[in-house]
C-alpha cells in the first residue's frame, strides 16, 4: 500500500484556477464519495483551502490512482484536463509522505510557518473519516502528520516571530510592557486603520482607549465601537500623560506630536515608558521623539523592517525544519515496512477476546445455576475456540515476510486489517 | 569547604555555563532544559556541602573569604533557579553561570581569614555580619545582571533591531521591576551588614570602626544606592538612567568586597 498526493497550490496555479477547483464542505463529501468509486483507490482525503487543493490517497497502484484523481478533479469541477494539466503536481510514497508533513508544518505555505493550515488539515481529515473514506493507512499517516507538525512548532522557532505589521507592533509592545492587560492607549486619527487598531488593542487586553480626531463625530463613533472615550482634538494633549501606547494615523501634513509635548507628558507620567506607533503617511510624529528617555517610537517602515527580519529568521528556521521532516518521513516509511505483524496480531486477538468476553457474559447471565467448576470449563472452552480459530491466520501472518506480496496486491496484514476492521479497535 | 562537593559542583556549573553559551549560538531548547537541571543539581550538592561545613565548625561559621564567596555563588544559583521558575529567563543563564564561575574563582584566590589573629571571633556578631554582607553581595550581583539584561533589551528597542540571542529576554517592565526589587532587598541587607559590622567592631574593640577601608567603601555604595532610590521616586529615573546608576553602585560594591585595601 502506498501514499499518493495529487494537487495544485498557490505556487503552481493562479487564483482563477484554484477557485474553480475549491470544494465547499458539502461538495467535499460528494467529491469523496465519487473519488472512492475509482477501483484502485483504497482510502482518500481531500484538502481544500484557498491556497491549495490536494487529494491524499492510499493505493496499491500509484500511477493508476494518480491518473484517476486527475480525471476526477477535472470531471468533478468540469474543467478540461488540458487546462489543468500544467498546474498539477503529484508525489508517490516517500515524496508524498514528505509533502504532507511539509504542508501541515506550514513549510509549503505562502506565509512560511503559518499554523492555520494545520487546522484545515485536521478538518479535512475529520470530514474524510466521517465520510468513511479513511482506513488504517491514512489514519496512521495523518496521526503522524499532526504529530510532526506539532513537533516542528515546538522544536524549531518557525512560528515564534510574527510576520505581519500589526502582530509585530503588538509583540514590540509586549517587549516593553510585558502584558498589555490594564494598559491605556490613545488613538490619534479615526480612520480605517485606527478602527482596526482599536479592535486589536482591545483583544490584547488594553483596559482603556481614548480616541481623538479632528472631526469629533467620527472619534465618537470609534470610541463607541470599542467602549472607549472620545476626546476633542484640542484637548488630547491632556490625556497624553495617562496613556502607555499611542497610535497616530491622521492625514495631517506636518507633525501632530512634537518633541516638547512628549517631553512634558513624560515628565508628568514620571518617565514611565511610552510606546508610540506612527502608521500615518506622511508621518504624524516628530522622529526625534525616539531619542527621549523611555519613549519608543516606531513608524510604518520600522515595523516593516522588523517584519522582514522576522521573515529571514523564519527562512533559517525552515531549513532546520526541513531536515527534521526528512528524518520523520524516513522513519514513517521504515515503520510501514514492518507494519506490522506484531500490532496486527495483538489487535486481532484483542478484538476477538473482546467479542468472546461479551458473549460469555451474556451466556453466563442466563446460566445462573452453574457451579464454579462448570463455569471454569465453560470459560476455558470459549478461550480454546478463539485460539484454535486464530492459530492458522496467525501462523500465516508471522511467516509471510513483510514485503513478500507483489506490489499491486494487498499483504495479509492489510487483508486482515480490512476484514476485521481492526482500525476501529485502536483505543 | 567540602573538599569533594565543592569541585564537583564547580564542574557541574562549568558544564552548565558551557551549555548556556553554546545555546546562544545554536538555539537548541534541549540545551536550556539540560543546563537548568545541572544548575539545580549543583545547587543541591553545594547546599549539602554547606550543611556539612556548618555542622562541623559550628558557630561562628563562614569565617574565611573563600567560604564566603562560595556562599555567594550558592545564593546566586538559588536566585537564578527561583527567577527561572517564574519568568522566561533561561537565556540569562549565559550571564548567571559565568558569574557563578567568577565567584568560584574569587573563592579560590582569596584566602583571607576574617578573624586574623585578633580574636575577633569572640563576638557573636561575626557570622551574622558576614552572612548579611555576602547575601547583599549576591543580591547586588543579581541586580547587576538584571540591569545588564535591561540594557540589552532597551538597546534592541532603541536600535529597532531584534537580535537572535536577545530575542527571548523578558520585557523591559519585568526586568525593571525585578532589578528594582533586587536592589531594594540588597539595600536593606547592605544596611544590616553595615550596622552589624559596626556592632561587631564595638563589641570587640569598644569603638564602632575597624581600621578597614571596606567600611568606607560600603558606606559609599550605600550612598549611591540611596541616591538611586531618591531619584527613582522624585525625578522618575526609571529605565536606563536608573540602571546605569545602579551599575555604578555595583562597581563600588566590587571595590568593597574585593578587599581594595591600598587604593
Amino acid at each position: 500500500m502506498k501514499l499518493v498526493t495529487v494537487g495544485l497550490n498557490h505556487k503552481t496555479a493562479p487564483l482563477e484556477i484554484r477557485e474553480k477547483l475549491a470544494f465547499t464542505p458539502e461538495k467535499l463529501k460528494e467529491g469523496l464519495r465519487r473519488l472512492m468509486e475509482n477501483p484502485s483507490t483504497e482510502e482518500s482525503m481531500i484538502l481544500s483551502t484557498c491556497n491549495r487543493v490536494e487529494v491524499y490517497s492510499a493505493t496499491a497502484h500509484p500511477s493508476k490512482t494518480i491518473a484517476e484523481i486527475k480525471h476526477f478533479l477535472s470531471g468533478f469541477h468540469q474543467i478540461s484536463p488540458q487546462e489543468l494539466a500544467p498546474h498539477f503536481y503529484h508525489h508517490v510514497h516517500f515524496d508524498a509522505v514528505l509533502h504532507g508533513f511539509r504542508v501541515a508544518s506550514g513549510l509549503d505555505s505562502m506565509v512560511l510557518g503559518e499554523s492555520q493550515i494545520l487546522g484545515q488539515m485536521k478538518e479535512a481529515y475529520q470530514l474524510a473519516s466521517e465520510g468513511g473514506t479513511t482506513g488504517p493507512f491514512l489514519n496512521r499517516y495523518l496521526h503522524r502528520v499532526f504529530n510532526v507538525a506539532k513537533k516542528i512548532r515546538t522544536e524549531t522557532e518557525i512560528a515564534t516571530r510574527p510576520v505581519s505589521v500589526s502582530y509585530v507592533a503588538v509583540q514590540l509592545a509586549k517587549r516593553i510592557f510585558g502584558s498589555l492587560e490594564g494598559r491605556k492607549a490613545l488613538l490619534i486619527g479615526a480612520g480605517k486603520m485606527s478602527e482596526l487598531a482599536s479592535r486589536h488593542l482591545k483583544g490584547q487586553g488594553i483596559s482603556e482607549i481614548w480616541v481623538t480626531n479632528r472631526s469629533f463625530d467620527r472619534a465618537q463613533e470609534i470610541a463607541k465601537s470599542c467602549e472607549g472615550h472620545a476626546v476633542h482634538f484640542n484637548d488630547f494633549l491632556l490625556s497624553l500623560p495617562l496613556v502607555d501606547v499611542v497610535i497616530t494615523s491622521t492625514a495631517a501634513e506636518g507633525f501632530v506630536l512634537q518633541s516638547e509635548q512628549i517631553h512634558e507628558a513624560m515628565h508628568l507620567r514620571k518617565n514611565r515608558p511610552m510606546f508610540i506607533i506612527d502608521i500615518a503617511v506622511p508621518r504624524n510624529v516628530d522622529p526625534s521623539i525616539h531619542r527621549i528617555f523611555n519613549v519608543y517610537l516606531y513608524n510604518l517602515d520600522d515595523l516593516q523592517s522588523v517584519v522582514e527580519m522576522n521573515q529571514k529568521e523564519r527562512v533559517l528556521e525552515a531549513q532546520k525544519a526541513e531536515g527534521l521532516i526528512v528524518r520523520e518521513a524516513q522513519g514513517f516509511i521504515e515503520g510501514l515496512k514492518t507494519l506490522s505483524v506484531a500490532p496486527t496480531i495483538q489487535r486481532l486477538s484483542k478484538k476477538l477476546d473482546q467479542i468472546r468476553r461479551l458473549e460469555l457474559e451474556k451466556a453466563l447471565g442466563r446460566l445462573k445455576n452453574l457451579n464454579p467448576d462448570e463455569r471454569e470449563i465453560f470459560e476455558a472452552c470459549t478461550l480454546a475456540i478463539v485460539n484454535k480459530i486464530l492459530h492458522e491466520p496467525m501462523l500465516a501472518l508471522k511467516t509471510q515476510p513483510p514485503e513478500s506480496a507483489p506490489s499491486n496486491e494487498l499483504t495479509y496484514i492489510e487483508i486482515i486489517q480490512k476484514l476485521f476492521r481492526l482500525d476501529e479497535v485502536i483505543e | 569547604m567540602n573538599p569533594i562537593l565543592t569541585p564537583i559542583s564547580l564542574l557541574i556549573y562549568a558544564i552548565a555555563a558551557l551549555l548556556y553559551l553554546i545555546q546562544l549560538v545554536f538555539q537548541k531548547r534541549t540545551f536550556l532544559v539540560f543546563g537548568q537541571r545541572l544548575v539545580i543539581l549543583a545547587f543541591l550538592l553545594q547546599g549539602i556541602g554547606f550543611a556539612i561545613h556548618i555542622a562541623q565548625v559550628g558557630y561562628p561559621f563562614l569565617l574565611d573569604s573563600s567560604d564566603s564567596y562560595l556562599f555567594s555563588a550558592w545564593v546566586l544559583a538559588g536566585l537564578f533557579i527561583l527567577i527561572c521558575l517564574k519568568y522566561r529567563f533561561q537565556v540569562a543563564g549565559a550571564l548567571f553561570l559565568p558569574a557563578i564561575l567568577v565567584l568560584y574563582t574569587l573563592a579560590h584566590f582569596s584566602q583571607e581569614n576574617y578573624l586574623g589573629n585578633t580574636g575577633l571571633a569572640n563576638s557573636p556578631w561575626a557570622s551574622i555580619h558576614i552572612v548579611f554582607g555576602f547575601l547583599s553581595f549576591s543580591i547586588f550581583f543579581l541586580s547587576f545582571i538584571l540591569g545588564v539584561l535591561f540594557l540589552f533589551q532597551e538597546l534592541q528597542l532603541k536600535r529597532k533591531k531584534i537580535w537572535r540571542i536577545f530575542d527571548k529576554l523578558p520585557s523591559l517592565d519585568v526586568l525593571d521591576q525585578l532589578h528594582y526589587k533586587a536592589l531594594s532587598v540588597g539595600f536593606v541587607l547592605l544596611s544590616l551588614g553595615i550596622i552589624t559590622g559596626a556592632a561587631w567592631a564595638k563589641s570587640v574593640k569598644g569603638v564602632y570602626f575597624f581600621d578597614d577601608p571596606r567600611q568606607l567603601w560600603s558606606i559609599i555604595a550605600w550612598l549611591v544606592y540611596a541616591f538611586f532610590f531618591q531619584v527613582r521616586f522624585s525625578a522618575g529615573w526609571k529605565g536606563r538612567r536608573g540602571v546605569l546608576l545602579s551599575l555604578m553602585g555595583f562597581m563600588v560594591i566590587l571595590f568593597t568586597f574585593l578587599e581594595v585595601r591600598h587604593v
